[in-house]
């Protein structure tokens, strides 16, 4: 906003837009502008409760914003409406009858980790 | 879902595909899954903002009205703030329902006046983020989360405020935007402008949105009284999803942060209850207001530190290309 393109923008205000010019004038010391819209108290984009899915997770989403949707990591991807999505084979429902080769420890039962959250889920 | 995954076949998780994915049981995963059992899913959202058909004129002269104040005092990126207010619900994706199949009637879950808080975040055009406020619907301290809540000493020593709104919603009042100016926003002003060696008569300008509120002579009045070097500016009414820095990136994370904390949550104390060899059909997960209530300060916590990156505060402080 202090850019000198946006400092010549303003000085030429008085040529290019003489009416805002003389209602930011009269305005500067205050800062408010004449506005008959109300917003709502929140906005759509304001109410949590949609967007990405719980599994993805939340240093992707920023990656995303941050690089204006060119970084968004190996393993997800982009749906039609913008959300992010896991697209690896992975989440196909054929899961629940093909639990595919699991390492076996001790008594031939599964090894596992830590049944704690944390450890196989991604950091927060 | 996932708890209970993790406790019977937690090798489901471990097993690593052709593709290198691992299985998450992600929400995509869910959806199929239910459907496949005979399930439909509902879900009311409110349209997305339509922007004014001029709207590149209003953005522009907004760009030049701010840009004279920041010229004519000389205002820093540090003294330059933008807050909004986010709505949040206890349990989040209570607006997706499903029901059988054909069945009329839809249940809605934790969507009440009660149901859910507010939450102000605050940040600068010099990236930093301000310590949030924070309403609960109720009248009196007891509405707020219990003092012995998981993270709240921590929020109290960074400055975070919890609030009870003392009305009939959970929104911001009259009364919680002044002590938010008292407690939160002129402070931080102050302190910038000691680091700065600025005077403490130097201007800073406070981004908001056009709401009933903040627009108020009521308020516009106190803030020229109590904080007459705070310059209000209002986001062009109908723009905010593209003017207003925190509604252009941020909210995506800030809301991811706070539904993966709570589904967290949910998770342990799934998890906990079947460590326990109870069975699970005695099984019912906790959703008290009070214990979501406390749960909820190492929501915001946690989402405070997953937005609190520079690089993102900068990229959504920049101006949108219109």
């Amino acid at each position: 906003m202090t850019s000198p393109e946006a400092l010549l923008a303003l000085r030429e205000l008085p040529r290019t837009n003489p009416t805002l010019y003389d209602e930011i004038s009269a305005n500067r010391s205050v800062g408010e502008e004449s506005n008959e819209v109300e917003e709502d108290a929140f906005s759509p984009e304001n109410e949590i409760d949609g967007s990405d899915e719980t599994d993805i997770p939340t240093e992707v989403v920023r990656s995303l914003v941050v690089s204006d949707g060119r970084n968004i990591g190996d393993g997800y991807g982009l749906d039609n409406d913008g959300t992010i999505v896991r697209v690896g084979t992975a989440e196909g429902t054929s899961l629940i009858e093909d639990k595919g080769t699991v390492e076996l420890g001790r008594g031939h039962r599964a090894k596992t980790g830590s049944k704690r959250y944390g450890g196989e889920w991604e950091g927060h | 879902m996932f708890a209970y995954i993790e406790h019977d076949a937690p090798e489901l998780l471990m097993h690593q595909f052709s593709d290198g994915s691992r299985f998450r049981c992600s929400e995509s995963f869910v959806r199929k899954y239910l459907r496949d059992l005979g399930w439909s899913e509902r879900c009311s959202t409110r349209a997305a903002q339509k922007l004014p058909d001029n709207v590149s004129q209003i953005l522009s002269d907004a760009f030049l009205r701010q840009t004279c104040i920041i010229r004519d005092h000389a205002i820093p990126a540090a003294l330059r703030v933008n807050t909004d207010q986010t709505q949040t619900h206890y349990q989040m994706g209570g607006k997706r329902t499903w029901n059988k199949r054909g069945e009329k009637q839809v249940a809605t879950m934790g969507m009440d006046e009660k149901r859910a808080f507010t939450l102000v975040p605050s940040i600068s055009a010099s990236g930093e983020l301000l310590p949030m406020q924070t309403i609960f619907f109720g009248q009196t301290e007891a509405s707020c989360p219990n003092k012995r809540a998981r993270c709240y000493a921590e929020a109290e020593k960074r400055g975070f405020k919890f609030e009870p709104s003392r009305s009939t919603t959970y929104w911001s009042t009259q009364a919680t935007m002044q002590s938010l100016v008292n407690d939160i926003i002129a402070p931080y002003f102050d302190k910038k402008k000691e680091e700065l060696g600025l005077p403490s008569k130097q201007c800073s300008l406070w981004m908001i949105d056009c709401w009933s509120v903040h627009k108020s002579k009521e308020f516009r009045d106190w803030m020229k009284k109590t904080h007459p070097t705070i310059i209000i500016s209002y986001i062009p009414g109908g723009c905010t999803g593209v003017w207003q820095p925190l509604d252009v990136g941020i909210q995506r994370v800030l809301k991811q942060s706070m539904k993966r904390s709570a589904h967290k949550d949910i998770v342990n104390e799934t998890m906990t209850h079947l460590d326990s060899g109870i069975p699970a059909s005695a099984f019912k997960l906790d959703t008290t207001l009070g214990t979501l209530r406390d749960r909820s300060v190492g929501w915001i916590m946690n989402a405070y530190d997953d937005i609190n990156h520079k690089d993102l505060v900068l990229k959504v402080t920049r101006l949108p290309d219109h």
